[in-house]
């Protein structure tokens, strides 16, 4: 009895002092991932599959670059090794379309435990089947007018999401165990904020450019400008 | 051994684990039970799926390092044989199934093994990938085949064949030739070309070709292929599934059994 007055009065003692003691400093990093080297052209495939539907070519753009400040769009940046608890369980499902032969977004960003849900706005059956490397988070044949189907995403890393029937479909998800992750806009901007001030190893992440790391220091307060670019895909390719 | 089993049952009945029991009873796992898994896999299965179990046994290479399919990866794969949802664990009951039965073509059956090496040498398996102490695996509810096929339902099970678009991959009558395979392009979950399956050839079906394994295969897809799952369109129209199966079983003639 005596120990639990005593630990009741500690924990109003903590909530009291905590608007004081619990804001810690943090900083945030704004940037552009830019990447000057040659942009890679726009692939022309064939459909050979629903092209009264699909059309008979496929345009698959591996990279879009903002023709003024060379920033990349559809990059991932993120921030690992902060320790922080995923606040909030209550996000949002990622939504993941088919729509007109592609999947819409081609890129989405999430974290463990959130919702994918599959639809199909096509009047064409797809399968939508995500993975990482060997392993299957998900396959589902979407006839026209499914319902949705929902998905957690399982653990972090990179996800494929294919339509085995229509081969020229490709997307990615990313799942983190943080929240300190942010793609980046036409313009290659992002902004990751609530960092504790210090030194950080930032990843970045690009579907056809691949995986490039960079270290940066988060000032106290405020805002840490950078600008992160990309080495010439012929070298980050190779590794 | 009668006592033995006399005695797991009655573990299972007191605590209450009778679901799922058909067909065999899962002793208790104690300290002896993987270091016994682990012998019997040393000796039986890491020819093919490798001493450490990362499906690189010399048994493994000889099949064909470059084609489909590469025995599993106990550390990173997923499971194409299961009870349970697409991208879940199979269940224990899944794994026991299969050891019993083999992979035609590919993987011998088991049968030779006790009851007991059985569970052993899936408790070994297991302790490789983690995800089977997070994850767990639940078996969809299927029920069983009602009364015998029409020819009207077997007509209703075509239309459905063409609707769902199986002819992709499995050709018009089912022989494997759909435009997506014979044109290479499906692939496994280590990226090698894969077949789509001879649907008028049952002897060669990995997942059993009953009508309740075909309803199954139907609804939980073969993880790490194409064959994707059809759980979400048949959801609470059992009927029409069976329909779909029983038009598949007449490709090898087998309703008229
Ligand atoms: C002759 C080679 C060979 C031997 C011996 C062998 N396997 Fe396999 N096993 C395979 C191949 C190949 C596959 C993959 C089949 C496929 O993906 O279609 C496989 C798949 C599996 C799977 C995964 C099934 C699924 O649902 O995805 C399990 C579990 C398995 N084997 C367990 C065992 C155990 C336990 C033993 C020993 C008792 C064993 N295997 C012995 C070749 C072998
Ligand atoms: C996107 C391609 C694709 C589609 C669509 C597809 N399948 Fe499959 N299916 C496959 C592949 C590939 C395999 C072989 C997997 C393996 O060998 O491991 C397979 C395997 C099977 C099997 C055999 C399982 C076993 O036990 O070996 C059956 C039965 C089957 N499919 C039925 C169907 C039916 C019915 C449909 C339509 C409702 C369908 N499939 C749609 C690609 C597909």
């Amino acid at each position: 009895m005596k120990a639990i007055l005593f630990l009741a009065l500690v924990l109003s003692a903590v909530q009291d002092l905590s608007p004081l003691h619990a804001e810690p400093q943090t900083g945030m990093l704004v940037g552009r991932v830019v990447y000057m080297g040659p942009a890679i052209p726009e692939q022309v495939v064939e459909v050979t599959r629903d092209s009264a539907f699909c059309g008979t070519q496929a345009t698959l753009r591996p990279m879009t670059l903002h023709p003024k400040t060379r920033g990349l769009e559809g990059a991932v940046v993120s921030i690992d090794g902060v320790a922080s608890p995923l606040s909030n369980p209550a996000v949002p499902a990622l939504v993941l379309t088919n729509t007109r032969c592609a999947f819409t977004p081609r890129l989405a960003v999430g974290v463990v435990g959130q919702q994918v849900e599959i639809r199909n706005d096509d009047p064409i059956m797809h399968n939508t089947h995500i993975s990482m490397g060997p392993r299957t988070l998900v396959n589902v044949a979407m006839i026209p007018a499914s319902r949705p189907v929902g998905k957690p995403l399982k653990q972090s890393g990179i996800y494929t999401v294919k339509c085995d029937a229509h081969k020229f479909m490709q997307a990615h998800i990313l799942a983190f165990t943080h929240p300190f992750f942010s793609l980046t806009d036409e313009t290659g901007a992002f902004r990751i904020p609530s960092l504790p001030p210090g030194e950080h190893q930032v990843t970045i992440w690009h579907d056809t450019l691949g995986t490039v790391q960079q270290s940066v220091t988060i000032a106290a307060q405020g805002e840490t400008h950078v600008t992160l670019e990309y080495p010439n895909h012929a070298d980050a390719r190779k590794q | 051994m009668h006592a033995k089993r006399l005695k797991y049952v009655a573990i299972l009945i007191i605590t209450g684990l009778c679901a799922s029991t058909a067909q065999a009873v899962k002793p208790t796992t104690n300290r002896d039970t993987l270091t016994e898994g682990r012998r019997i896999y040393e000796q039986t299965c890491a020819w093919c799926h490798g001493i450490g179990g990362e499906a690189d046994g010399p048994a493994g290479w000889f099949i064909g390092r470059y084609s489909s399919p590469r025995p599993r990866n106990f550390l990173k794969d997923g499971y194409k044989l299961r009870s349970t949802a697409s991208g879940d664990l199979p269940t224990d009951q899944d794994l026991f199934t299969l050891i019993t039965r083999g992979i035609p073509g590919v993987m011998p059956a088991y049968r030779a093994l006790n009851e007991q090496e059985r569970w052993q040498v899936i408790a070994y398996l297991k302790s490789w990938n983690p995800a089977f102490e997070e994850e767990k695996p639940v078996p969809l509810t299927l029920p069983q085949a009602p009364s015998a096929p029409t020819e009207t339902a077997i007509h209703n099970g075509r239309n459905l064949y063409v609707k769902y678009d199986c002819r992709v991959c499995h050709g018009d009558n089912g022989e494997g030739d759909g435009p997506e395979a014979t044109a290479g392009h499906l692939r496994d979950g280590n990226n090698l070309p894969i077949r789509a399956t001879n649907l008028t050839d049952p002897s060669a079906w990995k997942n059993g070709a009953s009508a309740h394994d075909l309803f199954r295969t139907l609804m939980t897809g073969l993880d790490g292929t194409p064959m994707p799952s059809y759980a979400n369109e048949f959801a609470g129209r059992e009927e029409a599934l069976w329909e779909l199966v029983w038009y598949i079983q007449s490709l090898s003639g087998q309703q008229r059994k």
